[in-house]
């Protein structure tokens, strides 16, 4: 391969650092992207739950018959 | 549409000799259905790739997409979901133990029935209901709906806050004090006009007492209650016949003969749950000589009529012809009374059948009992009772305790009072107590019509539903979870109830609701008002009379943790028998079709048609799931011009048209064996039009054939049937997973699937079920060697109801999820247990053989060989075990199972159904924590319920000591109400379980493949007569 045709195949500098850019610059609008917005939708909305035992029952600490 | 005339001219040669089929497609040789069989699964579930339409795509290119998909993978998914966050207790309650279960005793009130549970509950959530082992009438076990209850807990649709209806007709939410205040204004001034309160039936006394007060705050109040389904026929005969209120408990376990007359007493109805326990008492192999015989009379297959040793199928209006013959016979000439030969004949039911029923009944006389359906007329009822007395079976009532009915439902006439009220302008307000007229009362009252004239309708409901739709307010109430209360449907006893948690949205006991709106309207309402209201009652009025021997706060105490309270009521006495009851004794003529409306097994009164666990139990007879249908015979079937199902396997089914008196349904027709004929049998409680994502429009509405004044019986009817327009598609279970139907047509028979003989024939040759199945098969692979504890599994076929349990308590403690009807249509269900049921015989006159089926847990486990990344491997102890995070969805586990019993996850169903009905937070709660929640491509099985036997063993660690097999029950041994499923180690050579497993009639399904499975069936005996060995 002649100098000149392996110069003329050389990746170019500045297209290099381009490309890089524009790369870059894709990634960051990616990563903001707000891809939710085309998640499927709860369409049954359940509001945050609070889970309270009852102090006033009475539990056991296993099955067995006659557990008093 | 293929015609089952043809298709039955195809192939004339019914054998006689035992011929196990599970539908007719698979009896008359449906090419489909063969085909199917051979495969894996359905077809285009798992279509190859077609190479030439795969575009040809460079290697450059493909790596490219590669590389950005990966990018656009780990940027935009990197939350793909949330896992929550993981706080710890910064006050750590008391009673809790991180990662050890509590167990509460309550009631669950989703019937009638008032069976006392036990509740195990993680960190505060209900996650499991069982039976309560200290209760008397349930005795630790519960029905499928009750374990299923726990589901309507946690259903993202429940009403969240009070709603109001606009001028508009829009709800819109608003807040408890605003309804209070403007409902309490109404009631207030209503002074002249009725206050209607509509409940169902009320089996709690505090409840009672806090409607008396409500009446007593104000006077124009009456309660009206209704049930669907209900004992009132039944309890009406035996006050004519033996003067007493209530019709006696019956000693399910001392009967030595029992009839059942359309009635599926061990499948549906009151105290089901009781009389299984109770009837299976008598069918241990082990006590050979008390075996019961079970003679079933009835016009559709029935779960009590596929477990029956004899099964007569008659019209229900013969029932009364029936019962008159038979008394005849009995008190007169015997089996040879020429009245059995002309009825036998009239209505083509094989005579020695009947002669066998009356030897057998003159011969245990005082031990067998005759016992008839709740939907039949009363004549039925009256005559059954006296045929009871003629044959002296007198002592078969329980003395020990009787039936309490604390309220009586309210009459045709006081329904009929209230609607014309209503439509005249004198009803100032009706309350909805937790119930829904609009749906379950006849048509013909016009319940729907009044109501709209009312100016305050007022619903206290959990969830929106049909009565909801027409009311001024909607009121959301407590689930039975989040409830006090206290239960009385026994003598002897009160069932106690607790809140299991505090309520989880913005309800309110219903109870409380109608107190508040008794008391000033300056009073602030208080979350322990109805708890405190109870407490009071208790103390004041019903512990005085109880003389416990405990101070209050401890008697109040010890009876809420055991769930029942004693008390020394005397049950009602039999009374005396009067000979003098007159019988309208003429035989309906009725040569037309006759319709059976009976409750739904899976959504009972329709009560639980938005419970998805219910709606995808398989049927325990047809095996349809998420809807009902008409059932039909084959002749019936014939003439109406039905085809069984299409020959392209699509499910459709003829639809037909029944009309009762002008009122007409349009339901799709199945053909059901071992149906009589020109008799069509619909379950109610589908068809609902107001009830949440998960029931709505499933199935039809069989209650707009109900008529007020009734027919032959309140749910027996006349009809005109015709085949209707269109077709319809039903989804049945029953020919998924099936064993590879293969050259062999009786393959269930000849390798030995399904096992079965007779009492008689086990009494002359104890090893007749072995003779030919006794040799050891060599293996290519070495034994493997289990010197601890080694799980295994027995499973009683005498025992077993077929009755779906246990697929229900699997599901709960497995985290099974819902996938809906369609994915059922494509064999996607995910059940890790399966119910197979199988018929042998004719299809007119069949015999039916359940088996449940599960992972085999075989020793040499052919899944285990074919993985190709180790994802199911063999435990030390002897368990197949499945290694979720491994698998990567090859199938081939599946494919060389020859069980058929691995679930592949083809979605995530938890988004994949209902509108992400299960995906929701509140849905979260219902989750074992214990068991990993599966996703889309993974595998799954029954894995013998390896987090309660790490339970047991990290228990027995902690105790030091050897873990033992009696330590672990897996959830479905706890559900089942026959105690068919023993487990245990089968090392341990002195235990209960060991002797099952080495029973002389237990035997491995598919024992010639020789993969040594660990699940031992004992083989079915019927209890026949001796002379048919």
């Amino acid at each position: 391969m002649e100098i000149t045709e392996y110069f003329q195949k050389k990746f170019n500098r500045k297209k290099f650092f381009g490309t890089i850019g524009a790369g870059f610059l894709s990634y960051v609008v990616f990563k903001s992207f707000p891809f939710n917005l085309f998640a499927k939708k709860e369409k049954i909305k359940s509001p945050k739950i609070k889970v309270r035992i009852n102090p006033l029952a009475v539990e056991r600490k296993n099955t067995g018959k006659n557990n008093v | 549409m293929s015609d089952i005339d043809n298709k039955s001219n195809k192939d004339k040669k019914e054998n006689p000799d035992i011929n196990y089929w599970k539908s007719f497609e698979e009896l008359y040789n449906d090419p489909g259905v063969v085909e199917a069989s051979h495969h894996e699964f359905q077809k285009g579930v798992t279509d190859d790739f077609d190479l030439k339409k795969v575009s040809g795509l460079s290697r450059r290119k493909f790596l490219g997409l590669v590389a950005a998909s990966a990018a656009l993978a780990g940027a935009g998914c990197a939350d793909y979901r949330d896992e929550g966050d993981i706080i710890p207790y910064n006050k750590k309650p008391e009673s809790i133990t991180l990662g050890k279960p509590n167990y509460y005793a309550t009631v669950a009130n989703g019937c009638r029935n008032g069976c006392g549970v036990l509740v195990k509950t993680r960190e505060g959530r209900p996650i499991k209901v069982d039976g309560n082992p200290d209760h008397p009438v349930n005795q630790g076990k519960v029905c499928a709906k009750c374990q299923a209850s726990i589901l309507r807990l946690y259903d993202p649709e429940r009403l969240k806050n009070p709603l109001v209806k606009t001028k508009e007709g829009n709800y819109i939410k608003s807040t408890w004090q605003n309804a209070d205040d403007k409902i309490r204004s109404i009631l207030s001034s209503s002074s002249g006009k009725e206050i209607a309160i509509i409940s169902k039936r009320i089996i709690s006394p505090s409840t009672k007492k806090v409607l008396q007060d409500f009446q007593l705050k104000y006077p124009g109040t009456k309660i009206y209650s209704y049930e669907l389904f209900n004992e009132d026929v039944r309890n009406s005969a035996w006050k004519k016949t033996y003067g007493t209120d209530v019709f006696p408990l019956i000693k399910w376990d001392e009967a030595k003969i029992i009839v059942a007359l359309e009635s599926d007493f061990l499948g549906i109805g009151e105290n089901k749950v009781e009389n299984a326990i109770l009837f299976a008492r008598n069918r241990d192999v082990k006590e050979l000589d008390k075996f019961n015989r079970l003679y079933v009379v009835e016009a559709n297959m029935s779960v009590t009529g596929s477990n029956a040793d004899y099964r007569i199928k008659l019209r229900p209006d013969a029932q009364f012809e029936f019962v008159q013959a038979v008394t005849g016979a009995v008190s007169g000439p015997g089996a040879n009374d020429p009245g059995l030969k002309s009825f036998a004949d009239k209505y083509s039911i094989p005579l020695v059948k009947i002669k066998y029923l009356v030897d057998d009944l003159l011969k245990n006389k005082g031990k067998s009992i005759i016992y008839a359906g709740d939907t039949l007329p009363e004549n039925v009822h009256i005559a059954v009772n006296q045929l009871n007395e003629a044959l002296n079976n007198n002592n078969m009532y329980r003395a020990d305790a009787s039936k309490v009915y604390i309220q009586p439902l309210s009459s045709n006439e006081e329904w009929e009072s209230l609607i014309a009220k209503m439509n005249n302008g004198n009803v100032a307000a009706v309350i909805h107590f937790d119930s829904n007229p609009v749906y379950h009362l006849p048509k013909d009252y016009d319940y729907a019509g009044a109501i709209k004239k009312i100016p305050a309708v007022i619903s206290l409901v959990e969830s929106e539903n049909e009565s909801s739709a027409v009311s001024g307010f909607v009121l959301p109430v407590n689930h039975s979870f989040e409830s006090w209360g206290d239960y009385k449907t026994r003598t002897g006893f009160y069932s106690m109830q607790q809140p299991i948690i505090s309520p989880l949205y913005n309800t309110r006991q219903k109870e409380a609701v109608l107190l508040f709106w008794t008391k000033g309207s300056q009073e602030k309402f208080s979350e322990n008002l109805y708890h405190d209201y109870l407490m009071d009652h208790w103390q004041n009025k019903i512990y005085p009379g109880l003389k416990a021997e405990l101070d209050f706060k401890r008697f109040w105490l010890s009876a809420l943790q055991g769930g029942i309270a004693e008390s020394n009521d005397n049950p009602v006495s039999v009374g005396s028998y009067n000979s003098n009851v007159s019988l309208n004794s003429n035989a309906i003529d009725n040569k037309g079709y006759t319709v059976i409306l009976r409750e739904s097994y899976a959504t009972g009164d329709g009560n639980f048609a938005n419970n998805g666990w219910m709606q995808e139990l398989p049927h325990p007879v047809s095996k349809i799931v998420w809807d009902n249908y008409a059932a039909i015979s084959l002749n019936t079937a014939r003439e109406l011009k039905i085809g069984a199902a299409s020959e392209t396997h699509d499910a459709s089914y003829d639809m037909i048209e029944i009309s009762v008196n002008g009122r007409k349904l349009e339901i799709p027709a199945f053909v059901q064996p071992g149906a009589s004929d020109k008799t069509i049998t619909i379950e109610l409680g589908y068809g609902r039009s107001k009830v949440g994502v998960v029931g709505t429009g499933v199935g039809f509405d069989a209650g707009i054939l109900m008529s007020k004044n009734g027919g032959i019986s309140n749910w027996i009817y006349n009809a005109e049937v015709k085949k209707g327009n269109g077709t319809y598609k039903l989804v049945t279970a029953q020919e998924h997973h099936t064993f590879d139907i293969g050259i062999t047509k009786d393959q269930v028979n000849k390798r030995g699937i399904i096992r079965e003989g007779t009492v008689a024939e086990y009494e002359k040759n104890p090893r007749f079920l072995r003779e030919d199945n006794e040799q050891k098969e060599e293996s290519l692979y070495y034994p493997h060697e289990y010197p601890g504890v080694k799980w295994g599994m027995a499973i009683d076929l005498n025992k077993c109801l077929g009755c779906g349990e246990c697929v229900i308590a699997c599901g709960a403690e497995n985290n099974v999820p819902i996938v809906g009807k369609e994915q059922v249509g494509k064999g996607r269900e995910m059940h890790w247990i399966r119910i197979d049921r199988y018929y042998s015989g004719t299809p007119e006159e069949p015999l039916v053989s359940t088996q449940p089926m599960l992972c085999q847990q075989c020793d040499h486990a052919p899944c285990e060989n074919v993985c190709p990344v180790l994802a199911t491997t063999h435990s030390p102890d002897g368990l197949n075990q499945m290694i979720y995070n491994r698998c990567v969805g090859t199938r081939y586990c599946s494919n060389n199972c020859p069980y058929k019993v691995r679930r592949f996850n083809f979605f995530n169903f938890r988004d994949h159904f209902k509108e992400q009905y299960q995906q929701t937070d509140i849905f979260d709660l219902v989750y074992n924590p214990e068991v990993t929640i599966r996703s889309r491509g993974v595998m799954e099985k029954c894995t013998f319920c390896i987090q309660r036997i790490m339970n047991a063993r990290s228990d027995a660690i902690a105790g030091g000591r050897e873990v033992k097999g009696t330590d672990v029950k897996t959830a479905c041994q706890e559900a089942c109400n026959t105690n068919a499923i023993k487990f245990g180690d089968m090392n341990d050579k002195d235990s209960e379980f060991f002797k099952y497993r080495n029973h002389e009639l237990g035997y491995y399904v598919l024992a010639d493949l020789n993969v040594r499975p660990n699940v031992t069936y004992i083989a079915k005996l019927r209890n026949t007569h001796k002379e048919e060995v």
